[in-house]
């Protein structure tokens, strides 16, 4: 018998799952009021350095609490339990990203109503992370001078998604001969919209307009 | 590696539709994958052909159909289709572009046989 080949056509999304668990935190995270930032960035860029920082200046009325995404080890947070920011880790083991399942299980655990700010460190990496939704309300993208002035080009997915960009490790533009106006114009290529917060996580230079920034999405939130 | 995790979505929901529609054999699954993703192909068929194997997908070859990124000049109308933002108008020079698409993960056909 010949058997024919029948083509069954479909609009089927292959991340539905996903998708109803993303939208199942954002509900979450609006019923407490917690403003949820997704924070990415490559390995190394100062992620939990620009925790850090915010912990000093975010004000004493906001409540900040973590999620610290990593493949193994929990040396991130312990960086932040030492200076006494509410940090929970989550290890992804072989997995480049943090999954919205993922964050669900974090929130169970969490005293959201204790928090109206909370971080989410994803795993280090451009690519991945941007891919999948965690029901955050904002992605920030975090990109840091020694990493090169031609990363929102490389990686336009990330900038189109984010609310706002991070250019870290300002400190280091002259030994790296790193050029502001190739970088702007390589993220103006991809999203002209998109602001940029200069930083230097080792001066502190910048890192009152960040909180600034961070304080404003929980105002937002509490409306 | 996010083709991992997209490839195990894919192969589970390939299955629930399959089981839904009672379909026995699927032989080819189309794939929409926008190019924004940053999806290497053959790495998301590799995956997919490893994690099928010895399950009921075993015989399913998947096919990726590209989902380009649109971009629209709403001043004069002109539009392309390419694998990144375009966003001046080659036209009439406007840096008011509407982009669309490029994001899509979408089953858009089974095949199977009768
Ligand atoms: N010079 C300089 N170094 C910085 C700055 N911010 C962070 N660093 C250093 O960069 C290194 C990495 O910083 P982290 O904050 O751990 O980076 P991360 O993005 O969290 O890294 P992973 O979690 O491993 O992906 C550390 O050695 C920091 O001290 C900065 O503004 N200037
Ligand atoms: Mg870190
Ligand atoms: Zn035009």
């Amino acid at each position: 018998m010949i058997k024919n080949a029948v083509r069954i056509k479909m609009k089927e999304e292959v991340l539905r799952s996903e998708k109803k668990i993303a939208a199942a935190n954002r509900r979450r995270l609006r019923r407490a009021a917690v403003a949820g930032l997704n924070i990415i960035g490559s390995p190394g860029a100062g992620k939990t350095s620009l925790i850090e920082a915010v912990a000093g200046r975010i004000g004493k009325g906001v409540g900040l609490g973590v999620i610290e995404g990593d493949l193994a080890s929990d040396l991130d947070l312990r960086r932040l339990n030492a200076i006494g920011v509410r940090a929970l880790q989550i290890n992804t083991g072989r997995g480049c990203h943090l999954s919205p399942a993922m964050v669900a299980s974090a929130l169970e655990e969490m005293p959201l109503e204790e928090i109206d700010l909370l971080l989410i460190e994803n795993v280090g990496n451009l690519v991945c992370p941007a891919n999948f939704d965690l029901g955050e309300d904002a992605k920030v993208a975090v990109c840091s001078v020694p990493e090169g002035d031609d990363k929102p080009a490389k990686y336009p997915l990330l900038f189109l998604e984010a609310a706002v960009a991070v250019l870290n490790k300002t400190d280091l533009i002259a030994a790296c001969g790193f050029s502001r106006r190739r970088f702007y114009r390589e993220l103006k290529s991809v999203n002209p919209e998109l602001p940029v917060i200069e930083v230097s996580c080792r001066s502190g230079k910048g890192a009152v307009s960040w909180a600034r920034w961070l304080r404003n999405r929980v105002k937002e939130k509490r409306i | 590696m996010h083709e991992t995790a997209i490839a195990e979505s894919l192969a589970g929901r390939v299955e629930a539709i399959a089981r839904e529609r009672g379909l026995k054999r699927v032989t080819a699954v189309g794939v929409r994958v926008g190019m924004l993703r940053a999806v290497v192909d053959s790495t998301l068929t590799a995956i997919y052909a490893e994690l099928v194997r010895g399950t009921d997908l075993e015989d399913s070859r998947l096919e990726i159909l590209p989902g380009r990124v649109r971009s629209r000049c709403p001043e004069c109308g002109w539009e392309t289709r390419s694998s990144r933002p375009v966003l001046s108008c080659a036209r009439c020079g406007s840096g008011k572009m509407v982009v669309s698409g490029g994001r899509e993960l979408l089953i858009e056909f089974l095949e199977t046989e009768e």
